[in-house]
C-alpha cells in the first residue's frame, strides 16, 4: 500500500464504512473462522478486488501480522497479542487539529516572513489540515496560547543551547526593575502552564527564568565553556544521575560502538562516558577496543577482579 | 579518602531489614546472638502483611518505616537517626546532602547505614574521590556502586530511606524487651491496615487477603511464591523466639507450641512450592494445600496471640511496666 493509501486515510477516505470491514474482519479471525478476501467481499457486498485492498491495508499500514492458512483458506493471526490500533479521529481530536490548523495557516512572523520557521508552519498547518475534512464545530475547542514573542524566544534560546552559544537576556522582574545578564543557557522546561529556561550566570551558577518574562534574547559569538550539559538538579532534582567513566581510547575512538552512550569530549582522544548500569558497561569495556580507563577507581577495581577471575579459570 | 568496613556482611535469610540491622549491629559488636532473636526482639519477625494480589512488595509495606524501623531498633536499646522520604519532595535533596556526610561520618564510626535499595540494604563503604558509596544487599558477590548524588534513590521506587543505627545504647534488661516484643506481636495481630492503603492489609486481615487471593486465583506468581517463603522464615523464626521467651515467662508455652505449628504450616508450604523460587509460577494443583494450611496457620496462630496477650495482662499487672507500655494498658483497660 502506497503513501496515496495512506493520505486517503489520513484525510478520512478511509471511512466508517471501510474500517466497519477492517473491524469485521478482525473479528472473525479472533473467532477462529478464517475470513479471505471473497468471504469479506460477499459479507459487505463489495468487489473482491477491493476486499483484497482492505486485507493490504490491514497488514501494511494497521501492521496487522496476518498469515494465510492454506488448509482453512483463510487468514489468521501470527501473533494472537496483536490489538488493532484505533482506526479513526474522534471528533475532538478532529476539532483540536481543526483549530490547530487553523492557528497555524495564519500564524506568521513578520520579520521571519521567509524564514525557515515560516515554511516548518506552513507544512505543519497542511499536515493538521489534510487530517481533518474541514468542518466541525469550534465551540469547546482547546485553545493554545501561541505568543509570537514567546515562540522566537524559546526557538533562539534552543538554537544556543545547541549550539553552545552564550546569550545576552533582558528580563523583566518580578519587581518590575528590569534587568540584564549574560547566560549560558541550559535547558527549557514547562511546568504549570509557563515554560523556564535554567541557565547558567557568569560567576553565579545556575538561575532559572520565566521565558514570559524574558523581554529580550540576543545570541553571542561566546560559545559554552562552564558546564555544558543541562544540570538535572535544577531541571529534576529527583532524577538519577548516571556514572561517568573518563576514557582513552587512543586511535580506536573512530566510528566506534560507543555511540549508544552519552559521551563528550574532553582532549585529543580523551571522552566521559555517561553510564548507569554498571555490569552492562563492564560487558562493554570487555568486548569492544580502549586503551586506557582514567577513572573512576571502582570500575578499574571491578573490571581488574573480572579479568583476573577468568585469568585464573585458565590457569 | 576511601573507607570501607570489612566486617560487614550481609546475608538474605529473614526479612530484608532484620538481615540489615543483624549485619550492622554485628559489625560493630552492638548484639551478639541469633538472628532470629533480634529478629523477635525487634517484633520485625511478627510483621505480616499481604497486598491484595499477593505483590512482591506485601513483605516491605509493614507500614512507616521511620517509626516501625526507628521503633524496631528502639526497643533494644539503641538510638538510632533515620530519615525517610518521597524522592519527589521539595526537600528532598537537602536531606541527601546532609545524609551524605551523615553516612561517610557513620562509616568512619564503623557503623553501616541501612537504606532502602529496594529491598533495604547497607552502605558499608565509600570513596570520596570516585564520589561513590558501596552498598551490600547480601545478592551477589560484589557491592552496589552508588553516585553521592544518588545516595538512596533508585529506578523501582520513588521511596528513600536512612537509618544510621548507634552507637549510642542504654542498658535494658532483656525480659523488658521480650515483654515489649509481645505487647509489639499482639498490635501487629490485631492492626488491620498499617499503610494509608487498604490494598495491604496487616496481621491476622492479611491471612484473609492471602486466602481470597489464592481462593480466587487473583495474585501476582512472583509475589506470592516470594511472601510465601519471607514469611515461611519469619514463622520460623517467631517459632525459635517463643520457645526462648516461654522459658523467661510462665504461660507462654502454649503460644510457642503453636507458633510451632504455624511454622509446620508455612514450612510445608514453602517446600512445596520451592520450584517457585526461580520465577516460575505456582502450580494450580498446589493451591488448595496451600490455602489448607494457611487456614489451619491462621486458627492456630489467633489461638497463640490470645495466650500471649493473657500472658502479657497478667505480667503487667504485677511486674513495674515499661513507659512503652502504658498506653496499651490502657488501651486495654
Amino acid at each position: 500500500m502506497g503513501p496515496q493509501t495512506v493520505l486517503r486515510h489520513l484525510r478520512g477516505e478511509y471511512c466508517v464504512s471501510n474500517i466497519h470491514r477492517v473491524l469485521w474482519f478482525d473479528r472473525q479471525i479472533r473467532q477462529n473462522r478464517y475470513p479471505n478476501s471473497k468471504t469479506l467481499a460477499t459479507e459487505f457486498e463489495i468487489s473482491v478486488r477491493q476486499a483484497a485492498r482492505d486485507i493490504e491495508y490491514l497488514t501494511d499500514t494497521l501492521g496487522a501480522p496476518l498469515q494465510y492458512v492454506a488448509k482453512r483458506r483463510g487468514y489468521e493471526y501470527k501473533s494472537a497479542t496483536y490489538v488493532l490500533p484505533n482506526l479513526y479521529i474522534s471528533q475532538d481530536v478532529k476539532r483540536v487539529l481543526q483549530f490547530l490548523a487553523y492557528r497555524y495557516e495564519h500564524y506568521q512572523l513578520d520579520q521571519y516572513e521567509h524564514s525557515v520557521q515560516n515554511r516548518t508552519i506552513k507544512r505543519v498547518a497542511g499536515l493538521f489540515r489534510q487530517m481533518i475534512d474541514g468542518s466541525g464545530d469550534e465551540s469547546s475547542i482547546l485553545l493554545f496560547d501561541l505568543d509570537p514573542h514567546r515562540i522566537e524566544t524559546i526557538c533562539v534560546v534552543e538554537d544556543c543551547i545547541k549550539s553552545g552559544q552564550q546569550m545576552r537576556l533582558v528580563y523583566d522582574e518580578v519587581d518590575g526593575k528590569t534587568t540584564e545578564h549574560m547566560v549560558s543557557p541550559i535547558a527549557l522546561f514547562y511546568r504549570y502552564n509557563v515554560d523556564y529556561l535554567s541557565a547558567n550566570l557568569h560567576m553565579e551558577g545556575t538561575t532559572v527564568f520565566r521565558i514570559d518574562r524574558i523581554r529580550s534574547v540576543i545570541p553571542t559569538c561566546t560559545t559554552e565553556v562552564v558546564p555544558t550539559k543541562p544540570s538535572t538538579d535544577v531541571v529534576n532534582p529527583s532524577s538519577i544521575k548516571p556514572f561517568v567513566a573518563r576514557i582513552d581510547f587512543s586511535k580506536e575512538a573512530k566510528g566506534n560502538p560507543w555511540t549508544t552512550y552519552s559521551f563528550t569530549h574532553i582532549a585529543d582522544n580523551v571522552y566521559d562516558i555517561e553510564f548507569f548500569d554498571p555490569d552492562a558497561f563492564i560487558n562493554q569495556l570487555l568486548t569492544h577496543s580502549w586503551a586506557r580507563i582514567i577513572s573512576p577507581n571502582w570500575l578499574k577495581e571491578r573490571l581488574r577482579a573480572q579479568c583476573e577471575a577468568k585469568i585464573k579459570c585458565l590457569e | 579518602m576511601k573507607k570501607f568496613i570489612q566486617d560487614l556482611h550481609v546475608s538474605r535469610e529473614s526479612h530484608s531489614f532484620v538481615d540489615c540491622l543483624y549485619a550492622v549491629l554485628s559489625a560493630s559488636e552492638l548484639y551478639e546472638g541469633p538472628k532470629y532473636l533480634l529478629s523477635g526482639m525487634t517484633t520485625m519477625a511478627f510483621k505480616f502483611t499481604a497486598h491484595r494480589y499477593l505483590l512482591p512488595s506485601s513483605v516491605t509495606a509493614y507500614g512507616q518505616w521511620p517509626i516501625e524501623n526507628w521503633l524496631a531498633v528502639d526497643l533494644l536499646g539503641i538510638a538510632s537517626d533515620c530519615y525517610a522520604g518521597h524522592v519527589k519532595y521539595r526537600t528532598f535533596p537537602l536531606y541527601k546532602r546532609l545524609w551524605i556526610d551523615k553516612v561517610r561520618r557513620a562509616i568512619d564510626q564503623g557503623l553501616g547505614c541501612i537504606i532502602w535499595v529496594p529491598e533495604f540494604g547497607v552502605v558499608r563503604g565509600y570513596d570520596d574521590e570516585d564520589r561513590v558509596f558501596f552498598v551490600t544487599c547480601g545478592h551477589g558477590t560484589s557491592d552496589i556502586v552508588m553516585l553521592y548524588d544518588n545516595l538512596g534513590m533508585n529506578t523501582v521506587t520513588p521511596y528513600c530511606f536512612y537509618q544510621i543505627v548507634g552507637p549510642e545504647t542504654v542498658e535494658i534488661d532483656r525480659r523488658d524487651i521480650y515483654l515489649d516484643s509481645l505487647v509489639g506481636a499482639v498490635r501487629e495481630w490485631e492492626t488491620p491496615f498499617k499503610t494509608t492503603s487498604r490494598e495491604y492489609a496487616h496481621g491476622q486481615r492479611a491471612y484473609e487477603y492471602m486466602l481470597d487471593a489464592f481462593e480466587n486465583r487473583e495474585y501476582d506468581h512472583v509475589g506470592a511464591a516470594y511472601l510465601l517463603h519471607s514469611y515461611a522464615v519469619s514463622k520460623s523464626e517467631i517459632q525459635n523466639y517463643m520457645a526462648i521467651v516461654s522459658g523467661e515467662f510462665q504461660g507462654l508455652h502454649h503460644a510457642a507450641d503453636l507458633y510451632k505449628h504455624v511454622a509446620t504450616f508455612f514450612g510445608d508450604i514453602s517446600r512445596q512450592i520451592d520450584y517457585a523460587r526461580r520465577g516460575a509460577p505456582i502450580d494450580d494443583v498446589d493451591v488448595p494445600n496451600i490455602v489448607k494450611h494457611l487456614k489451619s496457620a491462621r486458627v492456630a496462630e489467633q489461638e497463640a496471640i490470645e495466650n500471649i496477650k493473657s500472658v502479657v495482662r497478667e505480667l503487667m499487672e504485677t511486674m513495674p511496666v515499661p513507659v512503652i507500655l502504658e498506653e496499651w494498658k490502657d488501651e486495654r483497660n
